[in-house]
C-alpha cells in the first residue's frame, strides 16, 4: 500500500445495501458514513418516455432510526421512539419545489443526499421523503447496514 | 551514439561536485568516494578522468563543451566560472537531435492534455513546452509544430483517472457507482483493478468485479464516485492482463459472456482501392492476405473475437470490405445493413 494512502478508520461504505422493496425507477446504491454525515448514493432511470417526468427532493426528507441502532423493521410505530435526522445537502438533484426534468426514455440521474452522521451502532434505518407518501415518493424502509458489508474507506 | 547512462550518472556527480560552494575544487579522491557512495559501485581513477574529457568534448562528439579545469594549488577541479558563470551541465540546452526528439515527443504528449489526466499533467506539458520554446528559435519551434496528432476531446470520468491509477499502483479495491447504457440500470460495483485500457479514444478500467464475480471491464464515462476501500485485493489470475485483448479489435465480445469466446477465423475481401491502405495499415497484427483476381483486389483474413467494434470497423469501409465468413457474422452485417438502408428510404421519402 503506498504510503501516502491511509486508512479512514471513521469512514465506511455500505455497498448495494439491502431495504424493503420499493416500486419505482429509483435505485439506492451506496451508503457512506463519516464523521462528516450519511451519504446515500441514488439512479433513477427515466421511464418509457412520458412528457414531463420529473424528479426533486423535498427539502423536510429525513432518515430515521431508533436510540441504540435498534432494528425499525415495522417503522411506523408510534410508541417507538425514533430519532429523525433532516437533509442537510443534496447533489445533483433539486431540492422542490423546483423540479430536474427528463427529455427522453434513455435519460438518467445519478444523485447523492447527505443527512447527518447516524449514530454507531445503528443497523438499520428509513429513508422518508414524505410520510404515508404515494410510491413516487423517495421513500425507503429498513435499510440495512449489516456489520458483514461494513466497508473501511481509504483517503 | 550517446553515452551510456551509467556514465551519465557519474556526469551527473561529477557536476554537483564541481557547482558545491561549500566543497571547491574536489579531488579525484572525493570525486570517486562520491560517486561510489552514490552509485553503490567501485569505479576507477580512470574511469573519472574518461568522464572528464567527454565532458569537456562538444555536444557533437557527445560532450558538454564543460570548462572543467585542475587547480594545482588545491589538487581539485573546478568549472572555469571567470569565462563561464553559474555553469552546469544540468543547464545546457539539448543538442539539436535531442531536441528535435524530445519536441516531437513533447506534441505527442500534448494530445492528452485535453483529457486531464491529472491536476499536475497539464502544467508539467507547459512547462516542457515552454522551456524548449525559450531555449530554441522559431525555427526550432516550428519543428514542435510539425506534426499534429488527432487531438483528443474531454471524456466524463477523466477525472477518475488518477484515483483509479493509484488503486492499480497500490492494489486497493475500489467502489463506485456504474451506469449501464445497454441495461438502463445502476450498480454498486466493487472491482480489483487491474489496467485501464484504451479503446476506440474511450477508455475502460479493466478489474475482476465482486458483483459480476469475473473479470470487467467497465467505461470511465459511466463511472461515479470511485472511492478505494480497504479490504483483500483480489490478484489477476492470468499472467499479463494486456495480453487478453491482443487477440481482439476493441473490447465488446459480440457473443454472451457465457459462450466460449474464442479467435475465429474471419475472412474479408477488399477492393482494389482500399487494398493498399489495408496492406500498409494491417486491420489486426494476425493479418495476412493474398491477391483475389489479379486486379488488386484481396482476401484478408484475420484471427479475432468477433467484437461490436470489428462489425463498425467492416462497415465503415463500405463498398471497399465485405466480410466473406464466419456466416453468422455475415447476417448480423447483412440484418445491420438492411436496417439502415430502411432508414435512409425512410428519411428520403422513398416508402
Amino acid at each position: 500500500m503506498n504510503k501516502k494512502t491511509k486508512q479512514n478508520s471513521k469512514a465506511f461504505i455500505f455497498s448495494n445495501p439491502s431495504h424493503k422493496d420499493m416500486d419505482g425507477a429509483v435505485q439506492l446504491l451506496r451508503i457512506t458514513i463519516s464523521d462528516q454525515g450519511t451519504k446515500i448514493d441514488f439512479g433513477y432511470q427515466a421511464g418509457e418516455f412520458d412528457a414531463g417526468e420529473w424528479i426533486h427532493i423535498k427539502p423536510e426528507t429525513f432518515i430515521r432510526c431508533k436510540e441504540m441502532g435498534e432494528s425499525i423493521a415495522e417503522s411506523f410505530k408510534p410508541k417507538k421512539i425514533q430519532t429523525k435526522y433532516f437533509l442537510i445537502k443534496a447533489t445533483n438533484i433539486p431540492f422542490g419545489p423546483a423540479k430536474h426534468h427528463f427529455n427522453s426514455s434513455i435519460e438518467w440521474r445519478y444523485f447523492s443526499l447527505y443527512f447527518p452522521k447516524l449514530p454507531e451502532g445503528t443497523t438499520s434505518f428509513d429513508l422518508i421523503e414524505k410520510e404515508f407518501g404515494d410510491k413516487n415518493e423517495f421513500n425507503f424502509y429498513n435499510i440495512r447496514l449489516d456489520e458483514d458489508e461494513k466497508m473501511s474507506m481509504i483517503y | 551514439m550517446p553515452p551510456p547512462s551509467d556514465a551519465n550518472l557519474r556526469y551527473k556527480i561529477i557536476d554537483e561536485c564541481l557547482t558545491n560552494i561549500y566543497k571547491p575544487f574536489p579531488t579525484m579522491d572525493h570525486l570517486k568516494y562520491t560517486i561510489e557512495r552514490e552509485l553503490k559501485t567501485s569505479v576507477s581513477t580512470a574511469t573519472i578522468q574518461k568522464d572528464i574529457a567527454q565532458m569537456k568534448k562538444g555536444e557533437d562528439e557527445g560532450g558538454y563543451n564543460a570548462p572543467i579545469k585542475f587547480k594545482r594549488s588545491n589538487q581539485g577541479y573546478y568549472y572555469d566560472f571567470v569565462k563561464f558563470p553559474d555553469f552546469t551541465i544540468q543547464s545546457l540546452s539539448l543538442n539539436e537531435k535531442e531536441f528535435e526528439t524530445i519536441a516531437l515527443a513533447a506534441s505527442v504528449l500534448q494530445q492528452f492534455k485535453g483529457i486531464k489526466v491529472n491536476d499536475s499533467y497539464n502544467h508539467a506539458i507547459d512547462k516542457l513546452f515552454s522551456s524548449l520554446n525559450i531555449k530554441k528559435t522559431d525555427k526550432d519551434k516550428t519543428s514542435v509544430n510539425a506534426i499534429q496528432p488527432e487531438e483528443t476531446t474531454y471524456m466524463r470520468g477523466m477525472e477518475h483517472f488518477e484515483t483509479l491509477v493509484t488503486s492499480i499502483r497500490n492494489k486497493i479495491p475500489v467502489s463506485f457507482i456504474h451506469y449501464s447504457y445497454d441495461k438502463k440500470l445502476f450498480k454498486s460495483i466493487i472491482i480489483h483493478p487491474y489496467l485501464i485500457k484504451e479503446s476506440n479514444k474511450r477508455w475502460y478500467l479493466v478489474g475482476y468485479s465482486e458483483e459480476h464475480n469475473e473479470l470487467r471491464y467497465f467505461g470511465l464515462d459511466r463511472i461515479y464516485d470511485p472511492i478505494l476501500i480497504d479490504k483483500k485485493f483480489i490478484e489477476n489470475r492470468d499472467e499479463d492482463i494486456r495480453s487478453l485483448f491482443d487477440n481482439k479489435i476493441g473490447l465488446t465480445n459480440i457473443k454472451s459472456d457465457k459462450e466460449t469466446v474464442e479467435p475465429e477465423k474471419i475472412k474479408l475481401w477488399v477492393s482494389n482501392k482500399m487494398a493498399n491502405y489495408i496492406k500498409s495499415m494491417p486491420l489486426h497484427k494476425s493479418q495476412t492476405y493474398r491477391e483475389y483476381d489479379g486486379e488488386g483486389e484481396i482476401i484478408v483474413t484475420i484471427q479475432v473475437v468477433p467484437t461490436t467494434e470489428l462489425i463498425s470497423l467492416i462497415m465503415s469501409y463500405s463498398e471497399h470490405m465485405t466480410l466473406i465468413s464466419p456466416r453468422w457474422l455475415c447476417k448480423r452485417i447483412e440484418h445491420k445493413l438492411n436496417d439502415s438502408l430502411l432508414k435512409y428510404t425512410k428519411s428520403l421519402g422513398h416508402e
